[in-house]
């Protein structure tokens, strides 16, 4: 008993199912595309270049195995240190809930195939997915909003949640508080 | 002219059972504060106390503040109720404007006192509604219990039979901003 206890620690973590099938057929299918991919743990996910993420999404789309119908949400990340910013897909396949590996996953809620983006930080332009999965649409102006990534290819990019004429993207590790909007003051977090 | 003395107001005895002196003052004070009407409008979490307070079971309308107008113009009091940003300060502020005198607002919640959760790293939300508008009453709460907001009410309800209206931060915001613009009015004039 000891020693299979002593076994299981040292073993590798387990890999990710539903992340690794999506893998084989992206690699298999578009293999210029895969940068890097992370199997296991709580957070796998498969990392593609930018030009090759709209064959990538069309395929995880529209492959009889994989049927990810869903783009649940889109969001960038800012990381200063490398000069990059990083954007997340997660997408979600209504169509395969059946499916026994995928059902388990469903089951502790978090049933989605992670893709991620980087991009130079001082120019980070990403093709868009919302000609892939409409509902990226307003994912996407959110992310121009808050991250300032822009999505190219699509129709009018412009912010959703903030007021027009704010200052920068404020989810930027370097955006500074404005010292008032239209006349009412802010006191920055350092001077508090 | 020396102030009137009780002997001045000595009524003929007869009358005394029959008649009752005040200031019209009084009078126009207990009509309004026995009849506020808030405009309905809510901004977060905070507006559902204050349905909440409207419905059947905490029933505003006992102390006659039940009358939620859908107009600015039709009414006394403003609950601002929920977090105010960036973005909805100007309207909060043009929903203001447009009620008329004598107006009252109520700051209801934590957000709307000073910024909430929010105050030191939510770079979208203003930092307490009384820079935007004049605020009477502070009622702190996430969210307040609607006991707490009948509370306010009755509050407001004896800061106007009082006539009392001190606003301090937003008079003082609005001084500085005063000052600003004298001061680039000034500069301008100056280049």
């Amino acid at each position: 008993m000891t020693n299979e206890s002593d076994s299981q620690g040292s073993e590798a973590p387990p890999e990710d199912p539903v992340t690794l099938r999506a893998l084989a057929l992206l690699r298999k299918a578009h293999p210029d595309a895969v940068v890097d991919a992370v199997t296991t743990g709580r957070h796998p996910y498969i990392e593609v270049t930018a030009d090759g993420l709209c064959d990538a999404c069309l395929l995880l789309r529209d492959h009889d195995e994989l049927l990810y119908d869903c783009c649940h949400l889109v969001t960038g990340v800012d990381r200063p240190d490398d000069q990059q910013i990083e954007v997340v897909y997660h997408l979600v396949s209504y169509a395969r809930l059946p499916d026994d590996e995928y059902r388990k996953r469903a089951e502790k809620n978090d049933p989605w195939v992670a893709l991620k983006v980087r991009v130079p930080r001082d120019k980070p332009e990403v093709p868009t997915v919302s000609n892939v999965w409409t509902g990226a649409d307003w994912h996407e102006r959110e992310t121009y909003d808050l991250v300032g990534v822009i999505f190219t290819g699509r129709e009018e990019l412009r912010r959703i949640l903030l007021p027009e004429d704010w200052p920068g993207h404020p989810l930027r590790k370097d955006w500074e508080f404005p010292v008032e909007y239209h006349g009412v003051p802010i006191v920055p977090p350092e001077a508090q | 002219m020396p102030e009137p003395t009780a002997q001045d107001y000595q009524l003929d005895p007869e009358l005394q059972s029959s008649v009752i002196l005040t200031s019209l003052e009084w009078v126009k004070g207990w009509g309004r504060r026995n009849a506020l009407w808030p405009v309905s409008f809510g901004l977060a979490c905070c507006a559902m106390e204050m349905m909440a307070v409207a419905a059947t079971k905490y029933d505003i309308d006992r102390f006659g503040a039940g009358v939620f107008r859908a107009s600015p113009r039709q009414s006394d009091v403003m609950i601002v109720a929920g977090t105010v940003t960036h973005k909805m300060a100007p309207r909060v502020r043009r929903l203001y404007d447009q009620m008329p005198d004598p107006k009252y607002v109520i700051a209801m919640g934590a957000c709307t006192v000073g910024g909430g959760p929010y105050v030191k790293h939510g770079y979208h939300v203003v930092q307490g509604v009384d820079l935007v508008v004049p605020v009477d009453i502070y009622l702190p709460g996430c969210p307040p219990r609607p006991e707490a907001l009948i509370d306010a009410f009755r509050k407001l309800q004896h800061r106007i039979s009082e006539k009392r209206g001190d606003t301090l931060r937003f008079d003082a915001v609005e001084k500085n901003r005063e000052d600003q613009r004298r001061k680039a009015a000034g500069g301008e004039a100056a280049g």
